[in-house]
C-alpha cells in the first residue's frame, strides 16, 4: 500500500481523535457547568423546602393557637351576654337593649336596673377600639357599677344632695379609679343616667358618649352635654343634665357603632337615618322598634361583621311609680 | 447529516474497496473525512462523496446509495434492537418506521433532519410507503427496506413509481409481500 495513503488515513485519524478529545472535553465542561447549576438548584430547591416547612410548622402553631383564643373568646362573648340585662316591661316603664360586638367580645356594654324604689338606673359604655382589650376594660366598669349596696351608684344616691350630683360622683369615681397616665389604660365613653319614676325628672351625665334622644309628644329631642371621656383628664369637670319626662316618653341611647356602620360605598349609616327610623317605629314596642333598628342596619352594613361593636338602649316611662306596684316593679328588675 | 454515517460510509468503502478507494475519494472531493459520530455536517457532503465513490469504482449511484442503506441497516439493529424486536414481519416494521422509529429518534436528537414517510395500507400482502427528504435519498430507503426484508425473512417486490429525482413531489415506493 502506497505510504502516501497510509499517512494520510493516519493524520485523518490523528486529526478526528483531537477534534473528538477537544468535543468531549467541551461537553464535559459543559456537563461540569450543568451538574453546578443542577447543585445550585438543589440547594434553593432545599432552601424552600425548608422555608415551606417552617412556614408550615408556624402556620399550624398559629391555627393551634387561634383555635385556643376563638374557644376561649367564644366562652368570654357568652360570659359578657350573660352579663346584659334581661328586658324589663312593667307599669311605670321598660327597657330593651340590642348588643352586637364586632368580634367575639365587645368594648360595648349597657345595664339598667332599680337602685331605690323610684330611681331607675342605666348606663351605656364604649370603651375605645373593640376587641378583648376594650372588652377586659368593659368587664371592669361592669363590675363597679353592679348595683350592690355599697357599690359606687347606691352609696352616690344616698350620699349625694341630688341626682345631678350623683350622676356626676359617679362618673368622677369611675374617672378616679381608670385614669393613669403611666399605664395602657384605655379609655371609653359614657352616658350614665337616672329616671325617677315618681318625678318624672330625667337625670344624665355624659361622658363624651353620643347624646341621647328623647321621644317626646311624636317628636324627637337631642339632649346633650358633651363632655370627656372617662379615663382621659385627671379632672374632666363632668356635668349633669336633667330634663322632665311626661308618660309615655321614649329615651334612645346609643354608640357610634350604629351612627358609624359604613355601606359598601362608605358611607355612614348615620344619627338622622337612626333617629328617623326611631320616630317612625314610635308607636311600636321598643322591642320592635329595635327589630326594626336591626334589620336596618344589617341590610346597611358592607359585611359580615360590623366594624365596631353595636349597642342600643330604649327606656319608655309608662307613668308614675306607686307604692302599690313596687313589690312586682322590683321583682322584675333586680 | 449526523457524523457516524459518514463514518459508516467509509467504513463500507474501506471494506469494500480498500483505504486507498477511500482516501482517493477523499483527495477527489477535497473533503478532511475528520467526522465525528455525533456531530453534524452538511448534506452536500455526502452527496459530494457518493459522486466520487462513482467515479472512482463505476457503480451505478442509485445502487452505490442501495448497497449503502443494506449497509447501515445492521449498524441501526444493533444499536436499537428494541425497535426491531416490537414486530415479528416486515409490513409491520416498515410501518413503525414513521410513526415511532422516527418520534423516538428525535427525542435523542431534537435537530437530526429525518425523511418523513406516508403509508397507504392497501391489504396484508401490499403497502404503498411515500417518501418525502430534500435530501432525495430514496434509494438508500430502498436499501433499508431490503435489509430489513433480509431480517425479517420476507421475500417481497418494490415498484419505485414515481420519484423525486423525476420531479415528483414525493417518491412512490409500492411493496408486494410476497410470503
Amino acid at each position: 500500500m502506497d505510504a502516501d495513503v497510509l499517512n494520510r488515513a493516519y493524520e485523518r485519524e490523528k486529526a478526528r481523535r483531537k477534534k473528538a478529545e477537544a468535543l468531549l472535553e467541551e461537553k464535559s465542561r459543559e456537563l461540569y457547568l450543568s451538574y453546578e447549576k443542577l447543585q445550585e438548584s438543589h440547594e434553593q430547591l432545599q432552601q424552600t423546602l425548608d422555608e415551606h416547612n417552617r412556614q408550615t410548622e408556624e402556620m399550624t402553631r398559629l391555627v393551634t393557637t387561634y383555635t385556643t383564643v376563638k374557644d376561649d373568646l367564644e366562652i368570654a362573648a357568652s360570659l359578657q351576654a350573660d352579663l346584659l340585662p334581661d328586658p324589663v316591661d312593667t307599669t311605670t316603664h321598660a327597657a330593651h337593649g340590642y348588643f352586637q360586638p364586632a368580634q367575639f367580645i365587645a368594648g360595648d356594654a349597657y345595664d339598667y336596673f332599680m337602685l331605690s324604689e323610684s330611681v331607675f338606673a342605666f348606663y351605656i359604655i364604649d370603651v375605645e377600639g373593640h376587641g378583648a382589650a376594650s372588652a377586659m376594660t368593659s368587664f371592669a366598669v361592669h363590675s363597679q357599677l353592679t348595683p350592690k349596696l355599697d357599690g359606687i351608684c347606691s352609696r352616690n344616691l344616698h350620699t349625694c344632695n341630688n341626682h345631678a350630683d350623683a350622676v356626676i360622683a359617679t362618673v368622677n369615681d369611675l374617672n378616679n379609679n381608670f385614669y393613669n397616665p403611666d399605664s395602657k389604660n384605655k379609655y371609653f365613653t359614657m352616658l350614665y343616667g337616672m329616671l325617677d319614676l315618681q318625678a318624672g325628672k330625667l337625670t344624665w351625665c355624659q361622658a363624651g358618649h353620643p347624646a341621647l334622644t328623647l321621644y317626646s309628644e311624636g317628636k324627637p329631642i337631642e339632649l346633650g352635654c358633651g363632655g370627656f371621656p372617662v379615663g382621659i383628664l385627671e379632672e374632666p369637670g363632668f356635668e349633669a343634665a336633667e330634663c322632665d319626662i311626661k308618660p309615655g316618653d321614649r329615651v334612645a341611647i346609643y354608640s357610634d357603632g350604629i351612627t358609624e356602620c359604613y355601606n359598601e360605598n362608605k358611607g355612614f349609616f348615620g344619627k338622622d337615618r337612626l333617629i328617623d327610623i326611631l320616630l317612625q317605629n314610635r308607636s311600636s314596642e321598643a322591642y320592635q322598634s329595635i327589630a326594626t333598628v336591626r334589620d336596618e342596619l344589617l341590610a346597611w352594613n358592607a359585611g359580615d361583621e360590623f366594624n365596631d361593636d353595636v349597642t342600643l338602649l330604649l327606656i319608655d316611662y309608662k307613668k308614675p311609680v306607686d307604692q302599690a306596684e313596687w313589690n312586682s316593679v322590683a321583682t322584675l328588675s333586680l | 447529516m449526523k457524523g457516524v454515517v459518514f463514518n459508516y460510509l467509509a467504513e463500507m468503502v474501506e471494506e469494500g474497496f480498500g483505504l486507498e478507494a477511500w482516501d482517493s475519494i477523499l483527495q477527489t472531493t477535497g473533503l478532511s473525512g475528520n467526522y465525528i459520530a455525533s456531530e453534524t455536517y452538511p448534506d452536500e457532503e455526502i452527496l459530494m462523496l457518493v459522486d466520487a465513490a462513482h467515479e472512482k469504482t463505476g457503480i451505478d449511484k442509485k445502487e452505490l446509495i442501495r448497497s449503502f442503506g443494506r449497509y447501515l441497516l445492521p449498524s441501526f439493529r444493533e444499536q436499537n434492537p428494541q425497535f426491531f424486536e416490537a414486530h415479528t414481519d416486515l409490513r409491520s416494521f416498515l410501518l413503525s418506521v414513521d410513526r415511532m422509529i422516527h418520534i423516538e429518534v428525535r427525542k435523542l436528537h431534537p435537530d437530526a433532519a429525518l425523511p418523513e414517510f406516508d403509508y397507504d395500507e392497501e391489504s396484508e400482502s401490499e403497502l404503498t410507503m411515500y417518501y418525502t427528504s430534500p435530501r432525495k435519498l430514496c434509494h438508500l430507503a430502498e436499501g433499508l427496506i431490503d435489509a430489513s426484508a433480509e431480517h425479517y425473512n420476507t421475500k417481497y417486490t418494490l415498484d419505485h413509481t414515481e420519484c423525486m429525482h423525476d420531479g415528483a413531489e414525493r417518491c412512490t415506493l409500492h411493496l408486494k409481500f410476497l410470503d
